[in-house]
């Protein structure tokens, strides 16, 4: 709409460029100008476009943007564009009509003719930018201010607080302060993929519920996913914020479009209260996921106490505050694993404890007889174990069993059967158990066999393996009598003995008689007998013996064990020493790959 | 030689794992991994192509029981071409009569 002459001196008056000219100036500079409209959300000029003329607004308003922040909004009687005009740099800013806007134009010809005229001009531009000098300058003192004194030291508190629902409730409270925002929410994600509200604070209706006040929110939850599409819920803003990790800033939710506000505005209905602007933001956690989402209503204008719209300063603090719940979590996180790490190596200390105090310290040498083990575990706590016990003034039991597994559980597993043994050794001795139809034996491996799920559980929860059904044990398991040299035994899927000769000859052997205890459900095993006669070497062994590696990544192979072990020798002792020598040279420095256990039991000719 | 595990999805719903090099404890987990990935895949029968693999220690063979496990006990799972060693470890603990040891597979 064209001004008039007259119109535009008002206005040339009214804004502070020309405070103190003459009416004669005013005139000339009035004359000079043009009328410009804009309709809603058109680009006056952009950042980067050359400057060549200056703009006072008539009526309307303009939004300022630099790099997508929005710098200001301005409306009547303001005027932009001005700097170009001085300074002959490129725009610094875009600047978009909000709504219909008319604007006078005075271009850079025209201003030329009248600051090069006049005196008075030029003073009141120079009084105009220094103005504006000095709030810049107050707005950066604030914004600094602002970071030293208020949001380092929150992030550094908030860091050190562990408790989550404080930590989450520390953030709202600051996050609403920062923003002077009057209300604000905290959700948070469940594992049902839901959000619930979890704190909510509203100052000018004194509302504070959930978190540390103890009130309970009554809200139900909302889902995240669409039961019917499977998609992510993206009609309300916090789902939307929570499924996608992008803030959201609303400046008047009755006015957007986008989502679906029906709860603020029931809300509203029923308080009285009038939710206009929001900014939304999502929480993470220390590996990115969404965790929850903080939103705020309503922030307010320091002075004048309107509410205005979120601005893209209060987003980044908001978001940036966001980010500490995530680095307080990694830290909670990190301390947890910590804390879990000492137990396990505590517990491995235990374990070992209670290996050694497990192993016999004593073997049983039946007249005649010569028993010699030896036993190397790979790790601190090993998965191999051995026994060999009386059962009563003559027999004796021996054992020896591999958990295809190593570490804490396996050795209490062991310790567990180990004990089950020595008594089923007696039971079987005094055929008490046989009552049952299924052979004592096979009872005794049942129980085994039961003995894995408490041990398997304890073996998860220490050493973080997967399943415990993964578990099984290679056992054998035999009863000598020494005076008739008869063994009765069970071979549980272990590697087979070998029973040699005075000359060293492979004799036997003893293969296996029902397979791996945890293997298969329902076993019944059975037994078998064979007989040592004089002169006769039983030799027991477990996987680490053929499959020690070497450094070239080798193994020892049972092949060569059994070169080894068919060399005659003086005795049991000799021949155990010649495996172990054999095997330290095999391996020289390399760590054992498994525990390595070998059991001797010789009749003497 | 370096363990690696291919799933190849064969027709009539039968998951194909070749397994190639020795398979010991450091890398039962990738074996593990590839059976959870035949089971997601819904497969009837799990044929464990053998003919490459060189060894397979205690660690493998949980990982075989496992397999057995997660698929169900009424999906058979066959080793194909199992070389002398990895034959005589599975013989060895009893678990040749939970799998069908054959040459080739024929679906039984």
């Amino acid at each position: 709409m064209a001004s008039t002459i007259n119109e535009r001196i008002d206005f040339l008056k009214s804004s502070l460029l020309f405070p103190d000219s003459s009416s004669d100036t005013l005139l000339e500079i009035a004359s000079e100008m043009e009328d410009v409209a804009f309709e809603t959300d058109e680009v006056i000029f952009h950042s980067g476009d050359p400057g060549d003329c200056m703009y006072f607004i008539k009526m309307g308003r303009v939004q300022v943007d630099n790099d997508n922040h929005n710098i200001a909004r301005l409306g009547a009687n303001d005027i932009f564009g001005e700097m170009a005009l001085l300074d002959s740099v490129p725009r610094m800013a875009t600047v978009t009509s909000v709504e219909k806007t008319d604007l006078l134009r005075l271009n850079k010809v025209s201003f030329d003719k009248v600051i090069h005229d006049k005196n008075g001009v030029a003073q009141g531009i120079i009084h105009v930018l220094s103005r504006r000098l000095r709030l810049q300058d107050q707005e950066l003192e604030k914004t600094r201010n602002t970071l030293e004194k208020v949001i380092l030291p929150l992030g550094i508190a908030l860091s050190r607080e562990k408790n989550m629902d404080r930590l989450l409730e520390r953030i709202l409270v600051e996050a609403k302060k920062l923003c002077n925002a009057d209300a604000g929410t905290i959700y948070r994600c469940t594992d049902e993929k839901q959000l619930i509200f979890s704190i909510m604070i509203t100052d000018s209706l004194n509302i504070a519920l959930g978190g540390t006040t103890g009130k309970e929110i009554s809200f139900p939850p909302i889902p995240l996913v669409n039961d019917a599409t499977g998609e992510p819920n993206t009609n309300y803003v916090s789902t939307y914020v929570a499924t996608t990790g992008h803030s959201v800033n609303i400046p008047d939710i009755y006015q957007a479009k986008d989502f679906d506000f029906t709860g603020t505005i029931a809300f509203d209905k029923r308080t009285g209260y009038r939710s206009t602007s929001s900014l939304t933001v999502p929480l993470n956690n220390h590996l990115g996921r969404v965790i929850g989402v903080i939103q705020l209503f309503n922030a307010q204008d320091q002075l004048t106490k309107q509410i205005v719209p979120f601005n893209a300063y209060q987003q980044l603090v908001v978001e940036s505050l966001a980010s500490q719940a995530a680095v307080s979590l990694n830290t909670q996180e990190l301390l947890r694993r910590q804390e879990a790490l000492i137990k396990i190596e505590h517990d491995v200390q235990v374990g070992r404890q209670i290996q050694a105090d497990f192993l016999p310290e004593v073997i049983p040498q039946p007249d005649g007889w010569e028993l010699e083990s030896f036993f190397q575990p790979a790790r601190e706590v090993a998965g191999d174990f051995y026994d060999a016990f009386k059962i009563d003034d003559k027999k004796v039991g021996f054992v020896i069993a591999d958990v295809c597994d190593k570490g804490v559980g396996a050795a209490l597993f062991m310790a567990l059967s180990r004990s089950l043994i020595r008594s089923y050794g007696l039971l079987i001795n005094q055929n008490i158990a046989s009552r049952q139809g299924s052979s004592p034996e096979s009872q005794m491996l049942d129980c085994i066999e039961l003995g894995l799920e408490p041990i398997g559980l304890t073996n998860n929860y220490i050493a973080q393996i997967h399943s415990k059904m993964n578990m099984f044990v290679t056992l054998f398991f035999g009863i000598l009598d020494p005076e008739s040299g008869v063994v009765t035994y069970i071979n549980a899927g272990h590697n087979p003995p070998v029973l040699l000769d005075s000359t060293g000859r492979v004799k036997e052997r003893l293969t296996l008689t029902g397979p791996a205890v945890g293997l298969l459900p329902n076993i019944n095993y059975t037994s078998r007998q064979l007989t040592i006669e004089s002169g006769d070497t039983l030799f027991l062994f477990t996987d680490g013996v053929p499959e020690a590696h070497n450094l070239a990544g080798k193994m020892f192979t049972e092949k060569r064990m059994l070169e080894i072990i068919s060399e005659p020798t003086q005795g049991a002792a000799a021949l155990l020493k010649n495996v172990i020598d054999e095997l330290d040279n095999f391996i020289v420095n390399t760590n054992p790959f498994d525990d390595i256990t070998m059991l001797v039991i010789r009749r003497k000719s | 030689m370096a363990f690696s595990v291919t799933l190849k999805m064969l027709k009539n719903g039968v998951a194909e794992l070749s397994l190639v090099g020795e398979l010991d404890a450091s890398v039962a987990n990738e074996f593990k991994l590839a059976v959870e990935k035949a089971a997601a895949e819904n497969a009837k029968n799990l044929v464990l192509n053998m003919k490459d693999l060189d060894f397979m220690s205690s660690a493998g063979l949980r990982v075989l029981v496992f397999a057995k496990q997660k698929m169900g006990f009424d999906v058979d799972i066959y080793v194909i071409a199992a070389q002398e060693a990895v034959r005589e470890t599975i013989e060895m603990t009893g678990f040749h009569h939970s799998v069908i040891m054959q040459d080739e597979f024929i679906a039984i």
